[in-house]
């Protein structure tokens, strides 16, 4: 089965040309991975907007520091990286990057958008960007909680309380009556 | 739909608008130094460039690049068939409890080790990697 996403390989060669500035390869490399990182940019961000603006940034960065990608890690997982940290500073220059430990912040809102938009988002749409950036990166990219705090410059235990807190609100979501603080309320 | 692991792992995903690609592309090309600034260093410049691709094409294609340290894969990100989401159910349960009355970090510590057994996933002691 072919890798998708982020997992699929993409030629030495191809990317030696993009190093040297050949625009077909760089056109390659883009095409390759638009989808998976427009979809990670989508779902961090919560908006189109941002996610485009994202993704931009993301693919500009690495045809910067393409000549100091080193093949250590497979060229989807960099890019993953890179995507995901232009995400979250964006979320942060827009101030959207609100700790939902501060509890007289309102219900975020679903953003308007695209059909694809909501589908894509789903109930992430209604969670707080750091909630939703810890369910996403953690549980469908991989990120370990030691990775995630270098990510969001805090400590481990800090990404673990927010996954533990994105977890319930996104069961309270889907199952209201079962969450756990229905739970212990009801004791 | 009442499992939220299922849930996350069934979200679609979103092809880029086509005008991204043009955006890039336009982005890309305003970036790029202009020819004429090439023009002195053309001669030169095509030589060096012929002898880095011989000495490219000339690499066998096994030899490792130089790495900067050991790539950890990441964890799988796949929904393992035989996980007993029940149990992990009631661990999360357990977690987001222990969050709310304020557990000590050891209590929390056991209970996400707990949770990372039920898991299968190794250690969350990943080398830290370097923001790019």
């Amino acid at each position: 089965m072919n890798a998708t996403g982020f997992g699929a390989q993409i030629d030495d060669l191809v990317l030696a040309r993009a190093r040297r500035g050949d625009g077909a390869a760089f056109e390659q490399i883009y095409r390759r991975y638009s989808r998976a990182a427009y979809t990670l940019a989508l779902r961090l961000c919560g908006r189109g907007d941002l996610a485009e603006d994202v993704v931009q940034e993301a693919f500009m960065k690495a045809i910067e520091k393409l000549g100091s990608y080193r093949g250590d890690a497979p060229f989807g997982a960099w890019l993953k990286r890179l995507v995901a940290n232009c995400a979250i500073d964006r979320l942060r220059l827009e101030k959207r990057w609100i700790d939902p430990e501060l509890a007289a912040l309102p219900e975020p809102h679903q953003e308007a958008g695209g059909e694809a938009q909501v589908e894509v988002l789903g109930l992430l749409a209604r969670m707080s960007a750091p909630a939703r950036a810890t369910l996403v990166l953690h549980e469908l990219e991989g990120y370990s909680h030691t990775e995630l705090a270098q990510l969001f410059g805090k400590s481990e235990s800090y990404s673990k309380s927010l996954l533990s807190r994105g977890i319930a609100r996104l069961r309270g979501l889907l199952e209201p009556e079962a969450s756990p603080r229905a739970m212990e309320e009801a004791r | 739909m009442n499992d939220w692991r299922t849930y996350l792992h069934a979200l679609p995903e979103a092809e880029a608008p086509e005008a991204l690609w043009q955006r890039i592309a336009q982005a890309r090309a305003a970036s790029a130094p202009s020819p004429r600034s090439f023009a002195r260093w053309r001669p030169a410049a095509g030589l060096a460039a012929a002898v880095a691709l011989a000495a490219l094409l000339a690499l066998p294609r096994d030899v490792p690049l130089p790495t900067t340290g050991a790539y950890v894969a990441p964890a799988v990100t796949a929904l393992p068939a035989a996980l007993d989401s029940t149990a992990l159910r009631a661990l999360d349960d357990a977690i987001a409890l222990a969050y709310a009355r304020d557990a000590t970090q050891d209590e929390l510590d056991s209970l996400w080790q707990t949770r990372e057994r039920l898991l299968g996933s190794p250690a969350d002691s990943e080398p830290l990697l370097a923001r790019l």
